[in-house]
């Protein structure tokens, strides 16, 4: 579904943060990509996603090259975004935020009214605040407008960066619960970047361990039930 | 060289003096709200542009240069077209400048091929300043211009309310047509705005990129061209507000530069980058500086003093409080 | 042996530019010989290094330190007046000085105002300290013409002549001099440590104050001693017999974008290119005021005398005034400069002069190579060579 390949990614011509970086993230299925702090885990999600420009290597989407498409072509290719910390809309209500994840077919109204209210189904706490300004709701919720704005144009792929920095541990769980009801219930392929190891283990199928800008270990998820505290120790 | 020019000919005529008393002061409020909706809605384009492309215009007041001079040519060219028109050929005019500036000398650097853009953005927006300064010097002169107000007020009698085709009259307090039309329309092209900003999609995909760039390039929306659609439409409202005034006061090239300073001022007051906070700042700074000017002891000097006093404003804020007295974006 | 081919090159290039410098200089003094009968060129000159050592002092403080002051003029104008008032014979603060003693004063003033701004600012980065200048110097501005019994007002405030002769060649030699001096005690101050410091401070503020620069002292320090200079140039020049008036339209902000221009068009990295730049544009300024064009074309273009000044133009006896349309053609060069050639025009050439010397350093090297194979060793450098 989505491919990486020999990435090379800096934020200058000739200091990489990623040399060489593989990854396959395959229909249907969470991949989560784990490692240490400052490994590069973000700035994998942040090249995908066209925010910085690879100095060498290539990314596929359903076998079509996709790095040096603009970033805001992307979610018309069926990938979309989560980033690390909240991209929300603060000043907008939480219902303008979530009809804005609908920008793509904006003259649809139709589409627009029934993907609005699919995410009131998903996330009845949403229609409850709708009037409400998006930057005065909590964490966990601010995430959940985020999660219903990128579902409004239905994407295949979804990459996910620490979804549950910051949050508190009741909260944290419910952002897990939503991610594996996305890959159980809609079939959605996901790429989770995380810290919270023990967590992404336990929802993951496939794992990918990196190393200062190189990959460490992959495997399907079972491999790793021994690993983990390797992972502690690295 | 440069020849001194009447730099200061053409700034905003202070209110003949006349004794304080009530009316005098109510008269001063009422002034100054008028002008004060006229400074908004130029501040308002200085606060889009800032809020989206993260820069401040220094070219902003060139823009409300160039759109007093068109309506002033348009009306002189085309007598037998509506007065109106010349308003939205103004409109245009400077939106389309705006546009072709963007495009050329911002969104490179938008797009990071400049270094320290911080610099470029502002030493090359006060290239345009200087640029269309002396392209008007050098196409129009330096003689001050006037346009005749647009329209003449319908004639009504009565005791309290009573019109002149030039001044409408509330029992003791005298408005002229010129500054009512000027802010009517500035009001209907200030509701236009709000309602684009908070009730289209393109609005919201602006106030979206002001908000969270990324965030809105995640959801499908181009912020490069919504920076150039903002550096227009901000053009866009500076040209309006000079379309306006251009009936008001007199016209020469140098006319744009008080006027910028009145909309950093007002940016800066409103909390840079809100748009109700500009609409406020703007009817403080025009209140301010009416009531300032016409009661200044020194009536001599009072004129010469009346941008003084918004300046002074503009410095406190930002030496005490640069987040403004009312921080929101958009 | 290599190495001392390059140290060598170095040394050439060196030489290069003082080369340059000293030529520069021979010009600058021996430009009254040339223009004797011209005295008006004399001015202009006189005025193209008051501008010069505008544009350079900007560039000190804007292209080094990064400040970006809309205030230079403000400045030199505080300077001026200060001594201006200083040296008046009846009036509030008239002291009758003479104006050897009412410039230094004047400069004095003015250092202690932008100590006070620079102070001030210090909170402020770029674009905002751009809005704070630009407020200053027209509040400045205003308030220096509506005081009228003060300063004179609009009509200006006349100022006592420096010099009793009133001839341009001391006029203009004076002005050399002060040029040459400014130039080279902001030269010093950028080689020194302090130079170091203010280019930190423009890249990084925070990293520069995390590897122990004092930024307060810099930001300071850069803020005052290129207002101070502004202020001296304005206060001598307008001093003169030949000027002998300072108006506070001097100051208004389009002036202001002028020096800036020279400043950029020049190079604002490098003093030297920013104060070229102010002499090269203040010298086409004035050849632009006239262009002179052959009698023919001149007669055929009197057929369109009125189109001509309907746009703007106009005829004179020799040529075709452009009027308002060479300061177009300026901001136009502004714009593309900053678009295209961040460093200015003059600067890059002034660095591809100095490096004229690739040709022999190619020699140099060639040369180290066949005296490193037959080992001969009465190289001047040969120390050096010898210990690579």
């Amino acid at each position: 579904m989505l491919e990486v390949r020999d990435l090379y990614v800096g934020y200058y011509r000739d200091l990489n943060i990623l040399q060489g970086v593989n990854m396959v993230a395959r229909e249907g299925q969470l991949t989560a990509i784990l490692g240490a702090n400052g490994v590069g885990k973000s700035t994998l999600l942040k090249a995908i996603y066209g925010f910085l420009k690879p100095n060498a290597g290539a990314i596929y989407l359903k076998g079509e090259r996709i790095d040096g498409v603009p970033t805001y072509r992307l979610i018309q290719k069926g990938l979309a975004y989560i980033p690390q910390h909240t991209g929300i809309f603060r000043w907008m209500s939480v219902e303008e935020n979530i009809l804005l994840g609908g920008w793509t077919f904006r003259n649809d109204k139709q589409r627009l009214r029934q993907k609005l209210e699919e995410n009131y189904k998903r996330f009845p706490i949403l229609r409850e605040k709708r009037k409400q300004q998006a930057g005065e709701l909590s964490g966990g919720q601010q995430r959940m407008v985020e999660l219903a704005r990128t579902l409004m144009t239905d994407p295949d792929v979804i990459l996910v960066d620490e979804p549950t920095a910051g949050l508190a541990k009741l909260l944290s769980e419910e952002v897990y619960r939503m991610l594996r009801d996305l890959r159980d219930k809609e079939g959605k392929t996901i790429v989770l970047v995380d810290q919270e190891i023990r967590q992404a283990l336990k929802i993951a199928d496939y794992v990918y361990v990196l190393e200062v800008g190189r990959n460490k270990f992959e495997g399907p998820v079972e491999e790793f039930t021994d690993l983990e505290k390797a992972f502690w120790a690295g | 060289m440069l020849t001194p020019t009447v730099w200061d000919a053409s700034l905003f005529h202070a209110s003949p003096q006349l004794a304080v008393s009530g009316e005098f002061v109510l008269r001063l409020i009422i002034d100054g709200l008028m002008i004060g909706i006229i400074y908004a809605l130029m501040a308002i384009g200085l606060t889009l542009i800032f809020s989206v492309l993260n820069i401040v215009s220094f070219a902003h007041g060139e823009f409300y240069m160039l759109g007093g001079y068109i309506v002033y040519f348009f009306l002189q060219t085309f007598e037998a077209l509506p007065p109106l028109l010349s308003i939205v050929a103004a409109a245009i005019v400077t939106f389309a400048v705006g546009f072709l500036f963007e495009r050329i000398f911002l969104q490179p650097m938008a797009r990071g091929e400049v270094e320290r853009p911080n610099e470029y953005a502002i030493l090359v927006t006060f290239g345009l300043a200087f640029f269309l300064q002396f392209l008007m010097l050098g196409l129009v002169g330096p003689f001050p211009k006037k346009a005749h107000r647009l329209f003449d007020l319908p004639q009504i009698e009565g005791t309290f309310f009573r019109t002149t085709k030039a001044t409408l009259f509330l029992g003791d307090i005298t408005i002229s047509a010129g500054r009512l039309f000027a802010a009517l329309i500035a009001l209907l092209a200030l509701a236009g705005l709000l309602w684009f900003m908070y009730r289209t999609w393109t609005g919201r995909a602006l106030q979206a990129v002001s908000q969270d760039r990324n965030a809105a390039a995640v959801v499908g929306i181009n912020p490069l061209n919504m920076n150039t659609l903002a550096f227009s439409m901000g053009a866009m409202l500076a040209g309006l507000a000079g379309a306006v005034l251009v009936t008001v006061y007199s016209w020469v090239p140098w006319v744009g530069v008080p006027a910028s300073s009145k909309s950093f001022v007002i940016i800066v007051l409103g909390g840079m980058g809100s748009i109700p906070g500009s609409l406020l700042g703007g009817l403080i700074i025009g209140v301010v500086e009416s009531l300032g000017t016409g009661l200044f002891p020194d009536p001599a000097r009072a004129q010469a003093y009346r941008d003084v006093f918004g300046l002074v404003i503009f410095a406190l804020v930002l030496l005490l409080r640069p987040t403004g007295l009312f921080g929101r974006k958009l | 042996m290599r190495r001392s081919a390059q140290l060598n090159t170095q040394y050439q290039a060196r030489y290069t530019l003082w080369g340059l410098a000293a030529l520069g200089v021979l010009i600058l003094l021996i430009f009254p010989l040339l223009f004797r009968q011209q005295p008006y060129w004399l001015y202009i000159a006189s005025q193209a290094l008051f501008y010069a050592i505008l544009a350079s002092s900007w560039a000190l403080l804007a292209g080094y330190n990064g400040q970006f002051s809309f205030a230079h003029m403000a400045f030199m104008g505080l300077a001026t007046y200060a001594s201006g008032i200083l040296g008046r014979e009846t009036g509030f603060l008239a002291f009758d000085l003479s104006p050897w003693v009412s410039i230094p004063l004047g400069v004095l003033f003015t250092g202690f105002v932008g100590l006070v701004i620079g102070y001030l600012c210090l909170r402020l980065r770029k674009t905002y300290l751009a809005l704070f200048t630009i407020a200053f110097a027209e509040i400045t501005r205003l308030v220096i013409k509506a005081e009228v019994k003060f300063t004179g007002g609009p009509n200006g405030l006349p100022l006592k002549p420096l010099l009793e002769s009133t001839s341009y060649v001391p006029v203009y030699y004076l002005m050399v001099a002060l040029f040459l001096g400014t130039l080279l005690a902001m030269y010093v101050l950028v080689r020194s440590r302090y130079g170091l410091y203010f280019q930190a401070v423009r890249e990084d503020e925070d990293a520069a104050a995390a590897l122990g620069v004092n930024v307060v002292n810099t930001r300071i320090l850069a803020f005052v001693v290129s207002s101070m200079i502004a202020g001296l140039a304005g206060a001598v020049f307008h001093h003169f017999p030949t000027v002998g008036l300072v108006v506070p339209d001097e100051m208004i902000i389009g002036r202001m974008s002028l020096v800036l221009a020279m400043a950029i068009i020049g190079g604002s990295n490098s003093l030297i290119a920013a104060a070229l730049g102010a002499i090269f544009i203040h010298f086409s300024l004035e050849w632009l005021q006239e262009i002179p064009l052959p009698a023919a074309i001149l007669r055929t273009l009197e057929a369109h005398r009125a189109t001509l000044e309907s746009l703007g133009f106009g005829l004179g006896e020799n040529g075709l005034k452009t009027n308002a349309w060479r300061m177009v053609g300026f901001g136009m060069l502004l714009m593309v400069t900053l678009r295209f050639r961040q460093n200015g025009l003059i600067a890059p050439l002034l660095e591809r002069l100095s490096r004229r010397h690739v040709i022999q350093e190619i020699a140099a090297r060639r040369r180290a190579r066949e005296e490193e194979e037959i080992e001969v060793s009465d190289e001047p450098n040969e120390q050096v060579g010898g210990a690579s």
